[in-house]
């Protein structure tokens, strides 16, 4: 969100009703900052479930395959050496490092999708210029509205978000 | 003020709190350590592994004993920060999961050190992974050496991206209120622009899940594998389908051993004493006395193994020479018989006390693995190539130093990074 009005509520509770009150004006750019993860925050701003836990099998599946091809293309296929007059394909010797690269994989693709997912890397955000915005990871409980919102109504956006008794509210990315 | 500024505000003046006397003595100390490990280590590589006391029969000695003592204790961090974080214990859970993650990652990092130092050319390391070389020549999947890469790499990772991950809330509250630009800027990279937004709160509780789910497994997993690369040989003693739970089992009691010796004067050094509480000692006394009792069955099955067989070599071992052995008295007296006082409450509300039991378990796991590797191999089924072992002044100050590294690592941590997960914490108050 470039730029938009945030508003600081004490609790959750009014943060929630200050939600609601936006929604229910049709304003669908929301964000709302907290200390802590919340569901009825997510239920609220009408947020679908997270992808992830998908991702994370992707890669371990992707892992563990890749694994499992890569073990019999080197000792079965390039480098087959004679142990014992056992056959150069076994499975049972593979499926230990198959089961630890299908973790190790899965482990890093949910990381690096997390953080592609959730626009983390950027340093700066025009969030952190708002003043008083670092309670947002003490105890403060932040609602963010973006200008470019089809229903953007500064005045009586500043209205409504008042109304509920914020702590402070600001505009920021150029909004007064 | 509101509860969960009281909260933010309370941990986080003991996690900024500028280091006492205790802390730079041990900072000292460590840093002692850490030195003769270095210059122990660069003796050891610029010479040879001659230096150390292992020979033939005795090919495995220190450096294994030391590799799979270390990568035990890391064990019980991911059991109470995964483990518990799934089973939904987060009372109890919480206070602890960072210490834990942070003593499973930086005692990993010692059990890595062995392996690679026991190549006798360390350099050459980077031949146990898959790389494209122009001789053709790959590793050998077959054998149990690039199983413990594999594993060993993938516990590393996992254990690093999951404290990382768990932290990162924590460190966006440290940029957020460090009272210097340098701090903030240091806090500001390490936090890579966490914003608390809730899209960022919804995918990190998932990924944390997700690693949570991932990292439960290993905990079997990463010692099943290092049992496996006992169990595969024909040494007395170590051929049996016995050595994964066996291993595991230590590996947790030795990683809870750990967490008490480390838990028990960091909460009275930061007076976190209602944050980790004596019912969160007491949980962690009676997960020790549960796997010391795994362990202690181990022992027995072992022992009645080696009988039902008839295998000479093994009861030559286990009936022949153990009885004599000051090694497997000291395992059998520290794991299996003084543990036994945790039966009692007013044992395991007495820190002191519980103190010198998790020490005295931690000195009985670490001559389990001694008995088992070194006495194995003295021990072989041919009597006529029997030998035996004494360890040098070059194992024993290793083995010393990468306890001052350890303490080195932790000492940094504690004054640098947030040692409580206050962002979880605040959510259970919430």
């Amino acid at each position: 969100m470039r730029r938009g009005i945030a508003a600081e509520y004490l609790t959750k509770e009014s943060l929630l009703a200050a939600i609601r009150a936006m929604r229910a004006r049709g304003l669908v750019q929301l964000e709302a900052y907290t200390p802590v993860p919340f569901r009825e925050v997510d239920a609220a701003l009408g947020a679908r479930r997270s992808p992830l836990a998908i991702a994370a099998g992707i890669g371990g599946l992707a892992g563990a395959v890749g694994a499992y091809f890569l073990q019999w293309l080197l000792v079965a296929y390039l480098y087959p050496i004679d142990l014992g007059s056992r056959p150069p394909h076994m499975p049972l010797p593979f499926t230990i490092i198959t089961v630890e690269m299908g973790f190790l994989v899965g482990a890093l693709t949910v990381f690096v999708a997390f953080v592609i997912v959730s626009r983390l890397f950027k340093l700066w955000d025009p969030i952190f210029d708002v003043p008083g915005f670092e309670s947002a990871t003490r105890a403060g409980f932040w609602l963010a509205v973006g200008a470019d919102d089809p229903a953007w109504d500064r005045d009586a956006i500043t209205h409504a978000l008042q109304a509920i008794r914020p702590t402070q509210l600001h505009g920021f990315g150029g909004i007064g | 003020m509101t509860e969960l500024e009281r909260v933010h505000d309370d941990l986080f003046t003991r996690v900024r709190a500028r280091p006492g006397l205790h802390w730079w003595s041990a900072f000292a100390l460590c840093g002692a350590g850490t030195g003769m490990l270095g210059v122990l280590i660069a003796y050891t590589v610029a010479t040879g592994i001659g230096v150390w006391g292992t020979n033939i029969p005795t090919g495995w000695a220190f450096a294994i004993i030391n590799f799979v003592f270390w990568i035990g204790i890391g064990h019980a961090g991911t059991f109470i920060s995964a483990i518990l974080y799934l089973l939904e214990q987060n009372h109890w859970r919480n206070p602890i999961s960072r210490l834990t993650e942070t003593m499973t990652v930086f005692a990993v990092v010692q059990a890595a050190l062995f392996p690679i130092l026991h190549l006798g050319r360390p350099w050459f390391a980077y031949w146990l992974l898959p790389y494209p070389d122009v001789m053709g020549v790959w590793p050998q999947v077959k054998s149990a050496l690039p199983w413990d890469a594999a594993a060993v790499t993938t516990y590393l990772t996992v254990s690093v991206v999951f404290w990382y991950v768990g932290m990162i809330p924590d460190l966006a509250s440290l940029r957020d209120h460090a009272p210097s630009l340098r701090a903030r800027k240091l806090y500001g990279l390490l936090a890579i622009g966490w914003r608390g937004d809730s899209r960022s709160w919804r995918h990190w509780k998932v990924t944390y899940l997700m690693l949570a789910s991932i990292a439960t497994p290993l905990v079997v997993s990463v010692h099943s594998v290092v049992s496996s690369d006992f169990a595969i040989g024909l040494t007395p003693g170590w051929h049996s389908t016995l050595q994964p739970p066996y291993f595991v089992g230590g590996a947790i009691f030795s990683g809870f051993a750990m967490v008490l010796v480390l838990a028990i004067p960091i909460r009275v050094l930061y007076g976190i004493e209602h944050v980790i509480t004596d019912r969160i000692l007491d949980n962690c006394a009676k997960l020790m006395l549960v796997t010391g009792w795994i362990v202690t069955y181990g022992y027995i099955v072992e022992h009645f193994g080696a009988y039902y067989s008839g295998e000479p070599a093994e009861r030559s071992l286990m009936f022949g020479h153990h009885p004599g052995s000051l090694a497997f008295w000291t395992m059998l007296s520290c794991n299996a018989i003084i543990p036994q006082l945790l039966w009692w409450r007013r044992v395991r509300r007495a820190k002191l006390v519980l103190f010198v039991i998790s020490v005295l378990v931690l000195v009985g796991l670490w001559f389990e693995r001694y008995v088992i590797i070194v006495q194995g191999l003295m021990r072989d089924q041919l009597p006529s190539a029997w030998g035996s072992y004494t360890p040098t002044w070059v194992d024993l100050g290793i083995l010393v130093g990468t306890f001052g590294f350890f303490g080195l690592l932790f000492l940094v941590f504690l004054r640098l990074m947030p040692f409580v997960p206050v962002s979880e914490i605040k959510e259970e108050v919430e």
